[in-house]
């Protein structure tokens, strides 16, 4: 028996193997080269784009450092001789963008908060979890934003342009999202089209539930053959909590939604993010 | 990334060949140098999202897989809206392999990947994967979305499955 495997084995390697000529492989590469011309642009164009804003984070960030030396440096100045007085200083700090602060506190916050994750937590999840599956299931938009992180909002996009694109709407949002009319830009599909929808649109086309999931098919913070799928992910919400809901379809191709989720100010997790994920490359 | 067109100008060297094989031994016919293009025109526009989880012959090969279930669907809503009657559809789903196409010369081995794209898509595709194109359990699990122990298992029937059905056409 075992012998005839092998022997079955050896006669599928011995298949022979079918190449191309030289000139058709040569000539097909430059037809891919010239079909990639644009997306070189493209790329520019994206990395222009991002060095802006990191430059703008640059110097809001030196902005709010620049406010507080200063607003140190003049409390000193009172304390002692509050002749030199800098004004301009004054204004920056009114400028800077009192959020930013907020932000920058409820980081410190959190880490401090260690994001250790007990037995409890997992099921509380879990459980949300699935009450979410259902209210996207039933586009129960009050149910949902119910769910949602109520500083950070909902995070709505697609895995392969999670750094790129999405939207972010806000907790009070979220219940009105299917009225919301106005096209937001997703990501990039096929021949380089950008995948414009309406929030709407956007959760028939990604979001319908007979295309992803059976509530059977979830996996919490998994560790699943696609675990490797969830790294941009917890890249990009780093302490997060994922639960992802899996489906196969007919042709074996797949359709993945993660449900993000993140500790708020009370240490209670809330959902920061949905992100559909399928196999077309 | 610092250009996308040097990147897949390279695996194009390197690996336009297996992808073109393997897409001869998934579609069943040697005429796929446009899919062989797509798949690494797609690699390039989507090289954003690659980020370096899979070997890039494996994820060329799932570009590949993909670009041939899709070529698949695309025929398949062709003729059905031609209103072929169901069951004739549903034969033609069954394989989308075309082995009159494929060039095979030895008599034994056309009759070894007739077997083959006989068997159910499951498979076909674990045979073609593992058995001709002699890829790890690993990268076929990856390529198929597949868990490795579904791998060995369904290769294992596969190589069951297989050796009955030559077993019975030797009968014949």
């Amino acid at each position: 028996m075992k012998d005839n495997q092998n022997h079955l084995e050896e006669k599928l390697s011995e298949l022979p193997r079918h190449s191309l000529s030289k000139s058709t492989q040569d000539h097909m590469h430059q037809q891919v080269m010239n079909a990639l011309n644009d997306v070189e642009v493209q790329q520019k164009g994206s990395r222009i784009l991002m060095k802006k804003i990191q430059i703008g984070i640059a110097s809001s960030a030196a902005i709010v450092l620049f406010g507080i030396l200063s607003v140190n440096f003049i409390l000193n100045n009172e304390n002692h001789s509050g002749e030199q007085e800098i004004k301009e200083p004054e204004v920056e700090v009114e400028q800077t963008p009192t959020p930013n602060k907020d932000i920058q506190q409820d980081y410190q916050e959190q880490d401090q908060k260690d994001i250790e994750t007990t037995d409890e937590e997992q099921v509380s999840v879990e459980q949300k979890a699935t009450a979410i599956y259902n209210a996207l299931r039933n586009r129960d938009m009050d149910l949902l934003s119910s769910y949602v992180h109520s500083e950070k909002g909902l995070f709505l996009s697609l895995s392969s342009y999670l750094q790129d694109y999405g939207v972010v709407f806000e907790k009070s949002e979220v219940s009105s999202l299917l009225e919301d009319d106005k096209e937001y830009t997703w990501g990039i599909g096929e021949a380089n089209m950008e995948l414009i929808y309406t929030p709407k649109d956007y959760m028939d086309r990604f979001l319908k539930p007979d295309t992803f999931l059976h509530p059977d098919n979830a996996f919490f913070d998994s560790q699943t053959p696609r675990s490797d799928l969830h790294k941009p992910i917890e890249a990009a919400f780093p302490g997060s909590k994922i639960v992802e809901f899996y489906k196969e379809t007919k042709y074996e191709d797949w359709k993945s939604v993660y449900l993000v989720f993140e500790p708020n100010e009370h240490s209670i997790w809330e959902l920061v993010a949905i992100i559909s994920n399928e196999w077309t490359p | 990334m610092t250009n996308v067109r040097e990147i897949i100008s390279e695996w194009f060297y390197l690996y336009s060949n297996d992808v073109y094989n393997f897409l001869v031994y998934y579609t069943g016919t040697t005429d796929v140098e446009d899919l062989v293009q797509e798949v690494f025109i797609k690699a390039g526009r989507g090289l954003n999202s690659y980020k370096n989880l899979a070997p890039p012959k494996t994820w060329l090969f799932t570009i590949a897989r993909n670009t041939a279930i899709d070529e698949a669907r695309k025929i398949e809503t062709k003729t059905s809206k031609k209103s072929a009657p169901l069951y004739e559809r549903l034969l033609k789903q069954q394989t989308t392999a075309n082995p009159e196409h494929i060039l095979l010369k030895k008599e034994e081995q056309r009759e070894l990947y007739l077997s083959i794209s006989k068997l159910k898509k499951k498979f076909r595709e674990v045979l073609i994967l593992r058995g001709i194109q002699g890829l790890s359990v690993r990268e076929t699990a990856q390529i198929l979305n597949w868990r490795e122990t579904e791998v060995r298992t369904n290769y294992h029937r596969a190589l069951k499955a297989l050796r009955l059905h030559l077993s019975q056409e030797d009968r014949k």
